[in-house]
Order: C-alpha cells, then structure tokens, then sequence
C-alpha cells in the first residue's frame, strides 16, 4: 500500500488562537484512492484542505506528499491541485489558456503544453475544437467544472484536492457530474482528497471517508462502514434518517442483548466486536430498516400508531408512536400497502439492525 | 409601462438640457473670455482672437507653470498610487492587528481640509532644504491622494474574488507571475483610474500648493490663483481652459477604463 498524502497531528487555530479550526488531525490517502472529508459546516475540512494544497500553514502537526514532508512548502510548488468551490476559472483566459495556466508556469515547451491541453480536454470530455477558445462566461455550469476538472488534471498531480466544487449546480446536474467525476477519477487512477457536506456524495465518490466535526476526525472508514457501524451519536445521526435512543441492558445472553428503552418496551439487539460496559446504552435504528406490518414478521415487533404519513414520490415517510413519548421514523418504498395516519400497526426491524454505541 | 416611459422622458430630457446648461455656463463664459483679445477681463468679449493664447504659451512664467504642473502631478501620481493600492490591497487580503484603525488613519487625509494640511507641512519643513522642492508640494498631493486612492482601490476590490489568486498559486505560479497573469489584467482598469485620479487631482490642487512652493516651483493652479488675484490679467481665462481641458480629457478617460458605475460607488 502506498500513501500518496498523510497529515499527522495536524493543529490550527483562528482569531489568535480562540476558535480550533483543526484538532490533532491525521489522515491518511493511499494512492488511487478517492478519500472524502464529509462534516457540517465549519468542521474545519476546508482549512485541512487548503493546509495540504499549501494555502494555510498549520500551527503544529506536518504534511507528507509522496513520502516528502511539505509542511513549510509553498503552494506553487507543491505536487498538489485543487478545485475550488467557486472554481476560479480566470475569467480574462479562454479554456485552452486557463488549462494551460499551470503548465506555462512550469515553463513547459509550447507544443508540449498544446498536445496536453487537447489531450487532458477530451478526458473531461470537451472537445478542444469547440470549446478552447470559449470564455469562462460562456461557457455552462457543468462544462465550467469540467475545464477546472482539467486545469487541475493536465498537472499531473500527485493528488487532486476537491472543495465542494458541485455545490453551486443544480441537483440533477449534480448528481450527474458526480458519477461523471468518479468515472474520470478511476479511468486515469487518480488520487482524490474530496470535501463535501454532502452525504450522498461523499457515499457516491468515496474509496474511504472520514467524518470529521468540530475540527477533530471522528471515525474513518469505508461509507458502508460508517453508515452500519457508527461509533458516536453524532454520525448515527449524521449519516442517513436514524432513530437513536436511550436504554439499559436488562439481560445478555450469548450475542443477544436485551435493553429496556422505556417501561416494558423492550428490544433485542446483537452485538458482534466488544460488549457494551455500562448498562446505559444508546441504541441506534435506521429509519429504512424498519417494516410497517399488519402481522409480527419478525422476532423484534412492537405496537405503534401512525402519526403522519408523508409521500415524498418514490418513499413514503411515517412518523409512528409507540407511546407518548416514543416515536420513530420509519421510510417505506411506495410499494405495496402503504398506511394512513391513525392505523394501527406493528413495527418489525431484525436484531442486527439495531446498533449499539459506545458512548 | 413603455407609454409612461416615454412620456416621462420629454420632462426628462427637458431637465438635463437645464441641469447641463448650468453646469456649463462657468465653462462656456471662461472658454468664450479667454477667445477675447481685449486687455482685461469681461463678458460678454467683443472680439475673437488667439492672443492671449499665443501669449500664454510664449511667456516663460506660465510655461513654467504648465511644466511645474506636470512635474508635481507626475511626482504625486509616482508616490500616491502605489501607496494607495497596496494599501487597499492588504486591507482586503488580510487579517492583520489594528486593521479597524489602521482603516481610519488611512481615511483621515481624505476628510482634513487640505488649507490646515498646507499650514503644517509649511511649519515641519518651511525651514528645511526641502522647502519650496516639486518634493514637498508632491508630498502634499499624495497625502490626499494615497488617502483617495485607497478608498477607490476598495471599491474596485469589493468585485475582486482572491481566490483567482490562490488558484493562480496552487497551479506553480510565484508571487510575480501571479501578479503579472492575474492580479494585474483583473484589475488593470482600476490601477489605470488610479494613476488618472492621482494626476488629476495634483494638477488642479491650489490650496496646499500655494503655502509651499516658491517662484521657482510655482503651479499653475497657484499662478492662476495669484493673477487673478494681483492683476486680473486675461491670460488667467487660457490658463484655466488648460486646466479644464486636462480634466475633462482625464476624466473621459477614467470613465472609458472604468466605467460609470464605479465612480458612483465612491460617491463621485
């Protein structure tokens, strides 16, 4: 395995050092490989990005690119490139001259730089004949993305550094760019730091992912990883539609646990690495785990009453109350029997899909 | 709509025809005395003749006058526009302690009236060798200058993104190419109504001028300030039409760099 970027205990403050942009940060990315920085905003993702690409300097901690350590290398000759949100597309240059742009700072032979840029435009597939005299202007949102997709491919770089480019397009522009972005990314093996505050996103693109909040990585993983076995509350919640309780464990047996969520409500769970230490649990159940029924389907059923029924096209979101003081979230495919406010029903889920987190 | 529009648009045309007509009646009446040859100033002129300006530009005093002029003007614009444009600049780009006084204290030759600013810079240096120097009446100039240049520069930075500088950086460009690929063409007209303005504002500046220069260095501004003032001489109605000819020409000029809309945005 080789590491392509590798930050250790990477720390920065702000406004003379009362905000804690970044805590002790370290990540790894290995070569080929699309890693994602997925948090809220003001996680501090950006300031590690920008940290590796050589625009911040952080206050302690280093930056390896390649194996070297670039900490106090400047920007421009870093082997990194970066797409920024907002592109930067220079708009006084056409797209050939915008492409060109690193290239001619590298004081690269001009039929050399010519050959790249027609080359590195058909990757983003933009035809160099069409599109390289064109201005930034006039050009759309998703060809803009492509031609800063180039500017930061014809480098050749060790790694390409992502700031939530797709931001500004609109969804379905989004969604296609982003399969688009993946596809490029692995046809050429490129390496890829990604930010984004977007879950899906970061699922669509990444090899691996970190979750990061408050300036601190909570959890690394691959997506199915974080998304099954959430460590905190905080990426229960984060990731995907999650009900997330508080219990305590009446009885263990063999892999099975029984919690106690609230009086007589009790649920069974399976726990499979270490067992939980304290009594005190949280338990977390993903909104799409669980089965509305009319008869027990599974072991785990309980009686609820639909509260609301939300149609939102090809799911159907229920609100259903247990008692009082519970309720769950509940998203069924619009497939089947779908229920109306006021049913009684039974909420099913299996014992595996309740997750136990140590807290 | 498109009715109401062309209504309205007979008063309004009526309206700028009187507005420009007013303004331009110091203008014209200047323009129309300096064309008369009589021997002292009066409206309406009797006659049309290039005399005086034939005179202007055979008497050394007031060729002097243009020259020093254009010395102090240049001086002025030399030390002004970078000042004022750096100064903007790291005020934009960066976080730095004091920012919010350092702001102020840029502001504050703008807004001192320009008689107290020639009295004390006639009392620190009235005994000096520079006293009576291009030097010292260029200082002047570009202390409100500098100060004026530095809020047009943030007026201009407020449309400017940095990050085309940092993308410029990230891609292998040094701090010169950076400035020479992108810093520069983007901001180009700006920099160009800078040096504009700095000149301008030297040349027709009288009130500072006139505390600190000496024969030698006397301005035009100064001189014509001074004939008026002694003897009513009617070259003083060519020396003026010179004076507004290179502000009107500049003044075209800024607006063909830069644009209207900017010199609204600092209240001009």
């Amino acid at each position: 395995m080789e590491i392509a970027v590798e930050t250790r205990n990477i720390t920065k403050r702000f406004e003379k050092g009362r905000v804690v942009a970044l805590d002790n940060v370290s990540i790894y990315v290995k070569k080929g490989e699309i890693f994602t920085l997925l948090g809220p905003s003001g996680s501090g993702k950006s300031t590690l990005l920008r940290i590796i690409d050589g625009l911040e300097e952080p206050d302690s901690g280093d930056v390896f690119i390649d194996g070297k350590c670039v900490t106090h290398v400047p920007a421009h000759k870093r082997d990194v490139c970066m797409v920024f949100q907002r592109l930067a597309l220079f708009p006084h240059k056409n797209v050939f001259e915008n492409v060109a742009f690193g290239l001619k700072m590298h004081k690269i032979d001009k039929n050399e730089i010519k050959k790249r840029v027609e080359e590195t435009l058909w990757k983003v597939e933009l035809n160099p004949e069409i599109y390289a005299l064109r201005f930034p202007h006039q050009l759309s949102g998703g060809e803009m993305q492509r031609v800063a997709l180039a500017r930061a491919l014809v480098l050749r770089p060790a790694v390409i550094l992502f700031d939530e480019p797709l931001s500004s397009l609109d969804k379905r522009l989004r969604d296609k760019m982003r399969v688009e972005l993946k596809q490029i990314l692995k046809r050429f093996n490129l390496t890829a730091i990604y930010v984004t505050h977007d879950q899906e996103e970061a699922f669509v693109l990444s090899d691996r992912m970190a979750i990061i909040n408050k300036g601190k990585i909570l959890q690394e993983g691959t997506p199915r990883e974080l998304y099954e076995k959430p460590q905190s509350s905080f990426i229960a919640n984060f990731l995907g539609d999650t009900n997330i309780f508080k219990g305590v464990i009446k009885q263990m047996k063999g892999n099975l646990v029984i919690i106690e969520l609230q009086d007589g409500i009790c649920i069974t769970a399976n726990y499979t690495e270490t067992p939980p230490i304290s009594r005190d649990v949280l338990v977390s159940l993903k909104a799409e785990k669980i089965v509305l029924s009319d008869r027990p389907l599974f072991e785990n059923h309980l009686e609820a009453t639909v509260k609301e029924a939300i149609f939102v096209g090809e799911k159907i979101i229920y609100v259903v109350e247990l008692n009082k003081e519970l309720t769950l979230k509940v998203i069924e495919k619009n497939f089947g029997k779908t229920w109306r406010k006021g049913d009684r029903v039974l909420v099913n889920w299996l014992p595996d899909d309740i997750i136990l987190i140590p807290e | 709509m498109g009715k109401t529009i062309a209504k309205s648009s007979i008063f309004l045309n009526f309206a700028c025809v009187l507005i420009s007509a007013f303004i331009l009646i110091p203008v014209v009446i200047i323009f129309l005395t300096s064309l008369d040859p009589a021997k002292y100033i009066r409206f309406p002129p009797s006659g049309f003749s290039l005399l005086w300006y034939e005179y202007f530009f055979s008497n050394k005093v007031w060729q002097n006058g243009l020259l020093n002029s254009v010395y102090v003007a240049v001086l002025n614009t030399i030390i002004s526009v970078p000042c004022g444009i750096l100064a903007a600049y790291a005020y934009r780009k960066y976080t730095f302690k004091l920012k919010n006084i350092f702001n102020t204290i840029m502001i504050i030759p703008y807004v001192t009236p320009s008689l107290l600013v020639g009295i004390a810079l006639l009392m620190a240096f009235g005994r000096t060798i520079l006293r009576g120097t291009y030097f010292i009446v260029a200082i002047a100039h570009a202390l409100w200058s500098t100060s004026f240049i530095y809020i047009l520069m943030q007026a201009a930075l407020s449309n400017y993104d940095f990050t085309y500088e940092e993308a410029a950086k990230d891609l292998g460009a040094n701090l010169f190419q950076m400035f020479s690929e992108v810093t520069l063409p983007l901001l180009k007209s700006a920099f160009i109504a800078a040096i504009l303005f700095a000149f301008i504002s030297s040349f027709g500046e009288v009130t500072m001028a006139i505390f600190l220069v000496t024969s030698k260095t006397v301005t035009l501004p100064v001189l014509l300030w001074t004939s008026l003032k002694y003897e009513l001489h009617p070259v003083a109605t060519v020396a003026s039409v010179i004076c507004i000819i290179f502000a009107i020409v500049i003044f075209m000029l800024i607006t063909k760099f830069f644009g209207t809309g900017m010199l609204s945005k600092i209240g001009m």
